[in-house]
C-alpha cells in the first residue's frame, strides 16, 4: 500500500509573500524517496501571472503559461520538459511524460 | 455650618447651647445676618445660606478664599482675575454655576476646576485666554454649558472638548483670533445641542461631523463666501442654521442635502445672487428661510425659489427676498414672481460626457458641464442609483461643475452613466459609457503536480506494479518476480525504453527488428533480471518454435491458396498494447505487472474478412515499430505468441485472419479502441515502444482502420505481403474473439483498462 508514512522529506516553504509579476514560487514540496530508484514528488507552485496566464510548468520549473494550455490540457504545449527531453501527453491528458535520452522517464500528473 | 458654629463656642453651658440652637433654627429666614458674617468672603455678597455668592465688579485680582462649601452659584464677573490656579474651587463640591467672564484671565491651570463634580455651567467669555484650557476640564462630568466667546483663542486643537462630552451648549463666538480649527476639534461632543461659531472670521466651515445631536448652529458673521456640499455632513439633527452676515455669495448644489431636519435657515445679509435649482428639496421640514438683504438676480434661475416660497410659506412670500436685478424687477419680492416674467429655456450641457475606456484602478471623469451652476445635476449610475453633488461615496463624487469623478474605477463601474441637468424650464440629459477594462494586475494561481521519476528503467516495471497496487488498489499483493516471470510483454514494454532507448519514439520510420527488445533484456543486471531474462529467452524459444509451426501451417495454406503476393510497400506497424490485465482472471496484480498484452488482437473487420492489419500490440506507449517485411512480422508474431504462452493473459490477440481469408489484424482492434486504452499507464512513462507488426493480409486489405487511429504513432499500414495466416487463436478467449471477429468485443476490455488507469492518475 502507499507508504505515506515513509515520506522521507517534506518541505514547507516560508509564508506566502508578494510575487513579482510573472514569477512563481514553490509552495509545497513533498518528496517520497522511500522507494528504491524511484522518487515521487508532489509539488504545488504559486504563480503571479498576468491575465490570460496561469500557473504551469515550463522547462521543469513552475512558470506562468498560457491559460488555454491548461484549459485544454495540452500539457506539452507549455514545454514542461527540459530541452533534451521528449514530451508526451498522457493519454487522458492528465499529465505528461518527459523522456530523457538515456531512457529515464518522468511522469507528471497535473492535479 | 451649624455644627461648626455650635462647636465653635467655647465651653458652652447647656442653657446657652440651647439658646444658640434656637437662634440657629431661626437663621435661615434671616440669612444675611450670620452667614455673611461667618463665611461669606469679604467684598462678596452671599445669599441663600451662602449658596449664592456674588462677587462682581470688586476689582478682585484673584478668586477670593473661604467661599462657603455650600455655594451653588458663584459669580466672579467683571473683576481683574488673571489666572486660575489649580484646586482653586476644590471645596465647592456643590457648585453648579461658575461665572468667570469679563475678567483678565490669561491662564487656567490644569486642575483649576478640580473638585467641581456638579458644575454644569462654566462661563469664561470676555477673557484673555489664548487657548482652550482643555486639560482643566477634567472631571467636569456634568458640565452642560461652556462659554468661551470673545477670547483671543487662536486654535481649536484636536479633542479640545473631548473631556466634556456632556456639553450641551458651546459658545465659541467672537474668537477673532481664531486661525485654525482642527478636523477633530469637536470630537467627542456627542451631546452638543447648540454651537456658536459666529463672528470667528471663519473662511471655511469646520468639520462638524461628530455633532450628531446638534440642533442649532450659529455661523453668522464669518467670511464663508462659498457653502459647499458636505459642510454640514453628519448634522442630521440640525434644526436651525444661521448664516447671516457671512459674505456668502455662492451656495453650491446640494449644499444642504445633509440637513434633513432643517427647520429654519437664515441666509440674510449675504451676497447671494441666486440659489441652485431645488436647493431645498431634501429639507422637508424647512419652513422658515430668511433670504432678505441679498442682491438677488431675478431670472429663470430664481423661479424655482419663487415656486418653493409660494408652496412652502405661502403666507410669508413677501417677507424677505427682493430682487436686486434686473432693473425691471428690482424691488419685487421673489415670492411674487412666476414664469410669466421670464422666458426660460431648458438647460444646456456645454460639455457633455464622452465614452471612456479606462483601466481598472485609474481615475476617471465624466464631464457634465452646464452653462450655469444654478441648475441641478443628477447622475444616474448603471446600478440605478442617483448621484448628486456632495453625495458621499468612497470613490465616486459629483463635482461642483457637474463632473462625475472616479478616484479609482473598478470593473463593476462599467456601464452607462446618464447626466441629467434640470432647471425650472426642464431638464437635459446626456449619456456616456464608461468601460473599465481589467488591469494587468497579477492574480495568483496554483499548479500542483505529482512527478514520478524512476531512476532505472528496469525498475519501471516493478514501479508500475507498485503503482497499480497502491493506487488502483488491486486486491492481492504481488511479487514483482511473478510479474516479471509472467509478463514478457511487460518487460518488453518497459524495457523497451532502454532497449529502444536510443529513439523510443522514432517508431514510425525505424525498421528496428522486433527482436531487439528481447535481446536487450538480457543486458539487465541483477539476479532477478537474469532470471527474467532466462525466462524470456525460454519464452522466446517456445514462441519461435510455435511460430515455426505456425509458419508451416501458413505456408501450407499459402501453397494451397496460391495467393502469394509480395509487396515491398510500407512497413506495417503493429502496436503492442499493454493492457492492464483485468483480462487476466485472478492475477490482477500479476497482470498489472505483466500487462497483458491486451492487445488486442482483434479482428480488423475489414469487410471481406481480410483485414489486414497486423497485430498491434501496444505497450504502454504508443511506440511503434514498423516491421518492414514478413519475416519480422512473423518474428514478432512468435514473440508475441510466446509471450502469451507464458502469460496466462487473456486478451492477447494474435491476429490470424487467414481462415477468413484475411489476416486478422489485432492492431485494428487496438486502433479502434485507440484512446482510452493504449496508453494504459501514463504515469509510468515508460517509453515503451510497441511493436506493431503488420501482418500481411492475404487479401491485401489495408487496415484502413488504423489510419483513423488518433494515436499518431500507431500508424499501422498493412503489409502488402500476402501472408495468409491460419486463423489461430492463441488464446481461448482470443479465439473466441477471432471467431467473432468483431472489434467491439475487445473494445470493452481495452476501455476498461484505460479507465482503470484514469482512476490511477486521479488518485495520484
Amino acid at each position: 500500500m502507499f507508504p505515506s508514512s515513509d515520506v522521507t522529506s517534506c518541505f514547507r516553504l516560508p509564508p506566502l509573500g508578494q510575487l513579482a509579476a510573472g514569477t512563481c514560487e514553490i509552495v509545497t514540496l513533498d518528496r517520497d524517496s522511500s522507494q528504491p530508484r524511484r522518487t515521487i514528488a508532489r509539488q504545488t507552485a504559486r504563480c503571479a501571472c498576468k491575465r490570460g496566464q496561469i500557473a504551469g510548468t515550463m522547462r521543469a520549473r513552475p512558470a506562468c503559461v498560457d491559460a488555454r494550455i491548461v484549459r485544454t490540457r495540452q500539457w506539452c504545449d507549455m514545454m514542461p520538459c527540459l530541452e533534451d527531453e521528449g514530451c508526451d501527453l498522457l493519454v487522458n491528458r492528465s499529465g505528461w511524460t518527459c523522456t530523457q535520452p538515456g531512457g529515464r522517464v518522468k511522469t507528471t500528473t497535473a492535479l | 455650618m451649624r455644627v461648626a458654629t455650635v462647636t465653635g463656642l467655647p465651653n458652652p453651658s447647656p442653657l446657652l447651647l440651647l439658646l444658640v440652637q434656637l437662634l440657629l433654627w431661626l437663621l435661615p429666614f434671616g440669612p444675611e445676618l450670620t452667614g455673611a458674617a461667618s463665611t461669606c468672603p469679604t467684598l462678596c455678597s452671599c445669599s441663600n445660606q451662602a449658596s449664592r455668592v456674588i462677587c462682581t465688579r470688586r476689582n478682585l485680582g484673584k478668586v477670593p478664599e473661604n467661599i462657603s462649601a455650600n455655594t451653588r452659584y458663584l459669580n466672579l464677573q467683571e473683576n481683574s482675575i488673571e489666572e486660575i490656579k489649580s484646586d482653586t474651587f476644590k471645596q465647592l463640591r456643590h457648585l453648579e454655576i461658575l461665572q468667570l467672564s469679563k475678567n483678565h484671565i490669561r491662564q487656567i491651570e490644569v486642575g483649576a476646576f478640580n473638585g467641581l463634580p456638579n458644575l454644569n455651567t462654566l462661563e469664561l467669555f470676555d477673557n484673555r485666554l489664548t487657548l482652550v484650557p482643555s486639560q482643566a476640564f477634567e472631571y467636569l462630568s456634568k458640565l452642560r454649558e461652556l462659554w468661551l466667546r470673545n477670547n483671543p483663542i487662536e486654535t481649536l486643537p484636536a479633542f479640545a472638548f473631548n473631556r466634556v462630552p456632556s456639553l450641551r451648549r458651546l459658545d465659541l463666538g467672537e474668537l477673532k483670533k481664531l486661525a485654525y480649527i482642527s478636523e477633530a476639534a469637536f470630537e467627542g461632543l456627542i451631546n452638543l445641542r447648540y454651537l456658536n461659531l459666529g463672528m470667528c472670521g471663519l473662511k471655511d466651515i469646520p468639520n462638524l461631523t461628530p455633532l450628531v445631536r446638534l440642533e442649532e448652529l450659529e455661523l453668522s458673521g464669518n467670511r464663508l463666501e462659498i457653502i459647499r456640499p458636505g459642510s454640514f455632513q453628519g448634522l442630521v439633527s440640525l434644526r436651525k442654521l444661521w448664516l447671516m452676515h457671512s459674505q456668502v455669495s455662492v451656495i453650491e448644489r446640494n449644499a444642504f442635502d445633509d440637513l434633513k431636519n432643517l427647520e429654519e435657515l437664515n441666509l440674510s445679509h449675504n451676497s447671494l445672487h441666486s440659489l441652485p435649482h431645488d436647493l431645498f428639496t431634501p429639507q422637508h421640514p424647512l419652513e422658515r428661510v430668511h433670504l432678505n438683504h441679498n442682491p438677488w438676480v431675478c431670472n429663470c434661475d430664481v423661479l424655482w425659489l419663487s415656486w418653493w416660497l409660494k408652496e412652502t410659506v405661502p403666507s410669508n412670500t413677501t417677507c424677505c427676498a427682493r430682487c436686486h436685478a434686473p432693473p425691471g424687477l428690482k424691488g419685487r419680492y421673489i415670492g411674487e414672481l412666476d414664469q410669466s416674467h421670464f422666458i426660460c429655456y431648458a438647460p444646456v450641457i456645454v460639455e457633455p460626457p464622452t465614452d471612456l475606456n479606462v483601466t481598472e484602478g485609474m481615475a476617471a471623469e465624466l464631464k457634465c458641464r452646464t452653462g450655469t451652476s444654478m441648475t441641478s445635476v443628477n447622475w444616474l449610475t448603471p446600478n440605478g442609483t442617483l448621484m448628486t453633488h456632495g453625495s458621499y461615496r468612497v470613490r465616486i463624487s459629483v463635482l461642483h461643475d457637474g463632473t462625475l469623478n472616479f478616484t479609482n474605477v473598478t470593473v463593476q463601474d462599467t456601464g452607462q452613466y446618464t447626466c441629467m441637468v434640470t432647471n425650472s424650464a426642464g431638464n437635459t440629459t446626456a449619456t456616456a459609457v464608461l468601460n473599465v477594462s481589467a488591469s494587468d494586475a497579477n492574480f495568483y494561481s496554483y499548479f500542483t503536480t505529482v512527478t514520478v521519476e524512476t531512476v532505472e528503467t528496469v525498475q519501471e516495471n516493478s514501479a508500475r506494479q507498485y503503482i497499480n497496487e497502491t493506487f488502483v488498489g488491486y486486491g492481492g499483493p504481488t511479487s514483482p518476480g511473478e510479474g516479471w516471470g509472467t509478463t514478457l510483454a511487460t518487460t518488453s514494454s518497459s524495457v523497451s525504453s532502454s532497449s529502444l532507448s536510443s529513439s523510443p519514439r522514432a517508431t514510425k520510420s525505424s525498421e528496428r527488428p522486433v527482436t531487439v527488445p528481447i535481446t536487450d533484456v538480457t543486458n539487465i543486471p541483477g539476479l532477478d533480471d537474469v532470471m527474467k531474462t532466462t525466462k524470456i529467452i525460454i519464452g522466446c524459444f517456445v514462441a519461435i518454435t510455435f511460430m515455426a509451426a505456425v509458419m508451416l501451417v501458413v505456408f501450407y495454406k499459402l501453397r494451397k491458396q496460391h495467393q502469394l503476393h509480395k509487396h515491398h510497400g510500407p512497413a506495417r506497424a503493429i502496436e503492442i498494447i499493454n493492457v492492464e490485465d483485468e483480462i487476466g482472471a485472478g492475477g490482477a496484480s500479476g497482470v498489472g505487472g505483466g500487462s497483458g498484452i491486451s492487445g488486442g488482437s482483434t479482428m480488423h473487420s475489414g469487410g471481406g474478412g481480410s483485414s489486414g492489419g497486423g497485430q498491434s500490440l501496444r505497450l504502454h506507449h504508443p511506440e511503434i515499430v514498423n516491421l518492414p517485411n514478413l519475416a519480422r512480422a512473423e518474428h514478432l508474431n512468435h514473440y508475441y505468441k510466446a509471450h502469451h504462452f507464458n502469460n496466462n493473459v487473456m486478451g492477447i490477440g494474435v491476429g490470424t485472419g487467414a481462415g477468413v481469408g484475411g489476416v486478422v489484424g489485432p492492431g485494428g482492434a487496438l486502433n479502434n479502441n485507440n484512446n482510452p486504452s493504449p496508453l494504459s499507464q501514463p504515469s509510468q512513462a515508460a517509453p515503451i515502444s510497441c511493436t506493431q507488426v503488420a501482418v500481411p493480409s492475404s487479401s491485401l486489405q489495408t487496415t484502413s482502420g488504423n489510419s483513423a487511429n488518433p494515436n499518431t504513432n500507431a500508424v499501422s499500414t498493412p503489409l502488402p505481403i500476402p501472408l495468409p495466416l491460419p486463423p489461430m487463436g492463441l488464446h481461448g478467449s482470443l479465439k473466441g474473439l477471432l471467431g467473432q471477429g468483431q472489434n467491439p468485443q475487445i473494445e470493452p476490455l481495452l476501455f476498461k483498462s484505460g479507465s482503470k488507469e484514469n482512476v490511477q492518475e486521479t488518485q495520484i
